[in-house]
């Protein structure tokens, strides 16, 4: 409630809309963050959170906090993650804080700019694409190092600097703005900090326990230092950071803003602390806390939301190992204290991504990483470096920045520090295209109304490649419709929602004297993730075999048959393209080709845009639990898929699908992943064995030398999924690997549950897929 | 040299019943196994009783089954029935695969075919990365690899040539001089099943008598110019399965345990007994010898067995390869 | 168009309230709920009109909405503006937001959250919302009010 409390006081007086967007933007965030609650929790050696309540929900009424208007008074009595609100709280929404907002919200501002556009009309039929700038600008690392390698105060220093520099060109103003909202922002961060110091002292006076007391007295120190001044210590460069992700976190929704290789970030600190004699359970303890207060917030989703899409953590990644900028070998002693935390903790967030150099890191850290995967059962998931770093330099980045790339909220790698990457700004849902393929620009969900482009109808065609001309037609429609729903809302933020602190938080932006959302970072691109790609590599390659190739059945039959939901009398067909060999994952030629097909018209379009800022667009195929969602909705495929069934996940192949480890994980390795530079997520569950350890790493080495780029598992058989499913309660820690992220068991939706328990499991024992059912 | 002990045999094309990959059980490392079709002994126990004829066989998935009924019209001989759990009546059943052609899933599965060498090098050596990372290759199981010398020979020396870790499993019923000359040269690692120490039982219990056997052991285990004594022992593995009542005796394992310490050997593996396959070939009609246990051997037995044993000893599971049906 | 003029004359405020907010529950009992979109937006005039707690919902709110039936039966234009409501028949672009539904279920179904199957609505296309959603977002608490506050739900 504070956060929109305070925004909307601000913007409904004090605030100037005579000022420049970014100006306005630097006094808000000043007041919000000088007006921050200074709260410390119990338990914790770290100051501050995000919330006013140790843990809490944050609304962000200028995104999509007003969604949540309509259940307003239900919501702290429905079933899925239900949220306590008080009478007096609903009544200041409803009265006095939502209507500011009715015409003010990015989502709205954006419409309105642009006359209620197709692209955004699309968006609202669900099953095609999600734009999330609507939610907020985030997917991206920060700059932490610059916090605790420089302080506020020397950022503040050069802003200034810079602000007074000469010049009074209309764009010298500009930059001039920036700067100054720069200092404000900062100067508000400071404030808050020293609050903290201030509430932690008072809390000391009246404590009784010594030891508390004793903590609360250090808090207070530290927080009269950081993140003003550079930190001194493990615990005091902790806290900097946390004290300005708290204030990121006012600045926009936390959607996988990422924590970037802390492993490398904190070493200094940490490697110095231990010279003057901390021990390692006290470093484990410090980064436990961090961990803890990372998940100090929850998102809040409208019912429908979490029906279908529900689940989801906040994804920070947090990114370990790998190689440095030289490509030495950068896994260091906290590395592995990182490692023990998430072991020791089994937490959600932060979503742990371990990198790995084939041949220039050592097995015995991947041999670790294995076996804080089996214990942990799903944490953390594996980047193949020399990949990453091939998708990366293939986009612009330099190779030393390629090198120091980090994780971004599921998988996507990411020039940490440097790049505004809004890796998650675009989810396509790919079987969409393959409708209005089958349709000719019609899609099942939306009847007889005419969505994408008039194309023949499939049951008139008499090629393959007739067809896959009508899906290049289709895709590349919804391509440019989603593009320009993006850069809508990338025009909407820029002009109502500048984010100083972020941007005095990222390099790129200081020397431009440019925001973030205006292109001040180093790097400038926009990723998009496809949804759905097996089953429509799957489907597309049924089409071809069955219809074109072999002519078993006719183009309309297999129309009528994914009509009638391969109900009788079209089991024999279905038995027939679900037995088929021919399928993502497996050694099948025809599907292989298919894929790289699809892929690399994917590339290359996306490729082919410019987003708001003059960057790029990259695809990736991650899903979080949005191949559920979309799933739910869209009826049977030509795959033998049946209606309202999961799609696979990420780049997974569909269960049941490919029945030989090796082979999927061949066929996955080698699809051209400087293509894929959105990175991917191969989610694949392993049957828990203790004697089959060391094949485990086997299995990640060799998918990493073939050329893969990301895979993750879940070590956990299906009894004891389906177990959770029913008696949630024995199961309260459950925690699982979605798509990219890890979650609760017993907060998924069910038709993501459903996807987990019927996802691909091989029992490593026998490199043999054990079929669902 | 002598003839072939398998002559009968190798007149058939060399057919392979399963390609198993990423298997973990058949020597170091992560594997691909080739299962041949074809065995000149026919032992009791043998887990894999469709692997010992060399011709084609039909296997019924009943998970993969729709119950369409197109393999009921397709029969020619009337052989295949809804209503029967196991769908084929294998009396009756001439193996001509009309039922499999016509079958739209895969719920009936042609069980043998044949492999031109080039695709099943191919097909082996996409795992190579495998291989590679974890010590692993190709192991050639069966039925008996040795039934299919020149075929064998010309697909390991293709591994050889890509640098692959090769092994055979293998009963030791083979032609010496002709493995010596084809097979020999080609391979790392050669798992070699000692059954019984005695020639009478032997003869019983898998249809042939054991001398072949031993002196093909001798001679792997006897000098050779081109290895060294640690070399030799390093690429023989002998096995030995335990069957209850049969195999798993004291007097044999003695007997046996005698006998390879006498020809050198440092170190031998022990195949502990896995009862499932015996519901499996009851079902279908197939005499199984009512001495057979219908347990795993527990841990003390285990114990006993391996205690007979003065060097390293590696007890292996078993169990892989299953077949739904054969 | 149901006259509530006519139905409400002669009663008492309370008395009127009292049937108009019955009609709305029964509306939402009936199999297609047809009568659910008047019934709601005559319980929802007469709300404001006599109950002040309820009209400062639409104190200082300028509003206007379109809902209309798919098959072109129902065509209201509902104008909120400075604490008043207006309902018309009619058919109009300058509005904030268009709701086109299938049946007085399937609008139901959309707007209140205590009968609500989202699966259902979605996959039979039932309601499609065309304009500023905040403005949808506003109505659908309006509605769920009156539907908790008459079934003593409110929190």
């Amino acid at each position: 409630m504070e956060l929109p409390r305070n925004i909307t006081h601000y913007m409904k007086h004090p605030d100037n809309p005579a000022d420049s967007p970014e100006l306005r933007a630097g006094k808000l965030y000043k007041y919000v963050m000088e007006n921050k609650r200074p709260v410390i929790t119990d338990e914790n050696l770290l100051a501050g959170t995000t919330t006013a309540r140790t843990i809490g929900v944050v609304l962000y009424p200028d995104f999509m906090a007003l969604s949540i208007w309509p259940e307003l008074e239900t919501i702290s009595r429905r079933k899925k993650n239900p949220f306590g609100i008080t009478r007096a709280e609903i009544d200041e929404l409803n009265f006095d804080i939502f209507p500011y907002w009715l015409d003010r919200t990015i989502q709205e501002v954006a419409r309105k700019d642009n006359g209620n556009p197709l692209c955004q009309r699309i968006m609202e039929r669900i099953v095609f694409y999600i734009a999330t700038k609507v939610y907020s600008i985030s997917h991206t690392v920060p700059n932490y190092a610059m916090v605790v390698e420089r302080g506020l105060l020397d950022i503040i220093r050069e802003a200034r600097e810079r602000e007074l520099s000469p010049g009074s060109s209309k764009e010298d103003r500009a930059k001039k703005d920036f700067y100054q909202a720069v200092q404000l922002s900062l100067n508000g961060i400071i404030s808050y900090a020293a609050n903290l110091s201030r509430e932690a002292d008072r809390l000391a006076a009246k404590e009784v326990d010594t030891k508390r007391r004793q903590e609360l007295l250090e808090m207070a120190e530290v927080c009269k230092r950081v993140p003003a001044e550079r930190p001194r210590t493990f615990r005091e460069a902790l806290n900097a950071i946390w004290i300005c992700k708290i204030a990121l976190h006012q600045e926009n929704a936390n959607v996988a803003l990422s924590l970037g290789r802390l492993d490398q970030v904190l070493y200094p600190f940490y490697a110095e602390d231990i010279k003057r004699g901390m021990t390692l359970a006290e470093a484990v303890e410090l980064i436990g806390c961090f961990w803890l207060k990372i998940a100090d917030h929850v998102p809040l989703s409208p019912e429908t939301g979490e029906e279908l899409f529900g689940g989801s953590g906040s994804n920070q990644a947090v990114t370990l190992g790998g190689v440095d900028i030289k490509g030495a070998d950068a896994v260091n002693d906290l590395t592995y204290v990182v490692l023990k935390a998430t072991e020791l903790l089994r937490l959600r967030d932060p979503n742990v991504n371990a990198r790995y150099y084939p041949q220039v890191s050592k097995k015995e850290y991947l041999d670790r990483l294995c076996e804080v995967n089996i214990n942990t059962g799903a944490t953390p998931c594996f980047h193949n470096d020399a990949s990453a770093v091939e998708a990366l330099s293939g986009q612009g980045v330099s190779l030393e920045h390629a090198r120091d790339y980090s994780s971004v909220g599921c998988v996507e790698p990411s020039s940490g520090g440097r790049t505004y990457g809004h890796t998650g700004c675009i989810l396509m849902n790919l079987t969409s295209a393959l409708e209005m393929a089958l349709w000719g620009g019609k899609h099942r969900l939306t009847e007889d109304e005419q969505i994408g482009p008039k194309t023949k109808p499939a049951v008139a065609m008499t090629s393959f490649a007739e067809f896959k001309k009508a899906m290049e037609t289709q895709l590349g429609w919804l391509i440019d419709q989603v593009v320009t729903l993006n850069n809508n809302l990338g025009r909407a933020h820029q002009e109502i929602h500048p984010t100083p602190m972020l941007s005095a938080f990222m390099e790129g932006c200081m020397e431009k004297g440019k925001d973030v959302i205006s292109g001040g970072a180093t790097y400038n691109s926009s990723g998009a993730a496809m949804i759905g790609l097996a089953d429509v590599v799957d489907s597309v390659t049924a089409i071809q075999e069955f219809v074109f190739d072999k002519k078993k059945f006719t183009m309309a039959e297999i129309i009528s048959a994914i009509n009638a939901d391969w109900s009788v009398p079209y089991k024999k067909l279905q038995a027939m393209v679900k037995a088929s060999p021919e399928k993502f994952g497996t050694d099948s030629r025809m599907a292989r080709a298919n894929a790289d097909w699809l892929i690399g018209f994917l590339h290359d379009t996306f490729q082919g845009k410019e987003n708001y800022r003059g960057g790029k667009y990259t695809v990736g195929y991650w899903t979080m639990t949005n191949h559920a969602g979309f799933g739910a909705l869209t009826g049977a495929l030509p795959s033998g898929r049946m209606k309202n069934e999961p799609f696979a996940s990420g780049i997974t192949p569909v269960s049941g699908s490919a029945p030989v480890l090796t082979s999927c994980l061949n066929f996955v390795a080698r699809l051209d992943h400087t293509r894929i530079a959105d990175g991917h997520a191969l989610n694949l569950k392993y049957t828990p064995s203790t004697t089959t350890m060391s094949r485990f790493a086997d299995t990640v080495e060799a998918f990493f030398k073939m050329g893969g780029l990301q895979v993750q598992f879940n070590i956990i058989d299906r009894k004891t999924l389906e177990d959770a499913r029913k008696y949630p309660e024995k199961y309260p820690d459950l925690f699982v690997r979605v798509s990219g992220y890890t979650a609760y068991f017993k907060d998924l939706n069910p038709h993501m549950q459903q996807e987990i328990i019927t996802r691909a499991e091989y029992d490593l024992g026998t490199g043999e897929e054990q079929k669902y059912g | 040299m002598t003839a072939s002990p398998t002559a009968n045999l190798t007149t058939a094309r060399p057919l392979v019943f399963d390609i198993k990959r990423h298997a973990l059980e058949d020597g170091p490392g992560i594997r691909s196994t080739v299962f041949f079709k074809g065995c000149p002994l026919t032992c009791l126990w043998c887990q894999n009783p469709e692997s010992i004829d060399p011709g084609p066989e039909i296997g019924f998935y009943p998970r993969d089954c729709i119950k369409c009924g197109d393999c009921v019209s397709a029969c020619p001989v009337s052989a295949c029935a809804l209503e029967d759990p196991f769908l084929i009546d294998r009396k009756r059943c001439t193996r001509c695969g009309d039922c499999v052609e016509a079958c739209p899933g895969r719920a009936l599965r042609l069980i043998g075919r044949f492999y031109p060498v080039d695709e099943l090098v191919d097909i082996l050596l996409r795992d190579k990365t495998f291989y590679e990372v974890s010590g692993g290759g190709v192991t050639f199981s069966g039925g008996e690899p040795t039934v299919f010398m020149d075929y064998a020979a010309a697909v390991l020396k293709a591994l050889k040539d890509s640098g692959i870790h090769t092994a055979i499993q293998t009963n030791g019923f083979f032609a010496w001089e002709e493995f010596e000359e084809k097979i020999l040269p080609y391979v790392d690692l050669i798992m070699f099943d000692v059954k019984l120490a005695d020639a009478d039982k032997h003869r019983e219990y898998t249809g042939q008598s054991n001398e072949l056997i031993l002196a093909n052991l001798k001679n792997l285990l006897a000098e050779r110019p081109a290895a060294s004594s640690a070399e030799r022992a390093e690429a023989v593995l002998p096995r030995i399965p335990l069957i209850p009542e049969f195999t798993a005796t004291v007097e044999n394992l003695r007997s046996i345990s005698d006998l390879l310490k006498g020809l050198g050997v440092k170190k031998c593996s022990l195949l502990p007994y896995n009862p499932t396959w015996i519901s499996k070939a009851e079902n279908f009609g197939k005499n199984v010898d009512p001495r057979l246990s219908r347990y795993l051997l527990t841990p003390q037995e285990l114990k006993k067995y391996q205690d007979i044993f003065s060097w390293p000893v590696c007890v292996q599971r078993t169990g892989r390869s299953e077949l739904v049906t054969f | 168009m149901f006259d509530i003029e006519k139905f409400i004359s002669g009663l008492s405020v309370d008395k009127a309230m009292d049937r108009l907010g019955e009609r709305f529950l029964k509306s939402l009992e009936d199999e297609t709920a047809e009568t659910f979109l008047e019934a709601l937006l005559a319980f929802m005039k007469i709300k404001f009109m006599f109950d002040p707690a309820y009209r400062k919902n639409i104190e200082e709110f300028r509003g206007r909405y379109q809902f209309r039936s798919k098959d072109g039966g129902v065509a209201v234009l509902v104008n909120f503006e400075d604490g008043d409501m207006k309902i018309r028949e009619k058919t109009s672009d300058d509005v904030n937001v268009t709701v086109s539904f299938k049946d007085g279920r399937a609008l139901m179904n959309f707007l209140l959250s205590a009968n609500r199957d989202i699966l259902r609505g979605l996959l039979n296309n039932e309601v499609l919302v065309a304009g500023n959603l905040n403005y949808m977002y506003k109505f659908g608490f309006m509605a769920n009010h009156l539907q908790l506050e008459l079934t003593g739900n409110l929190p």
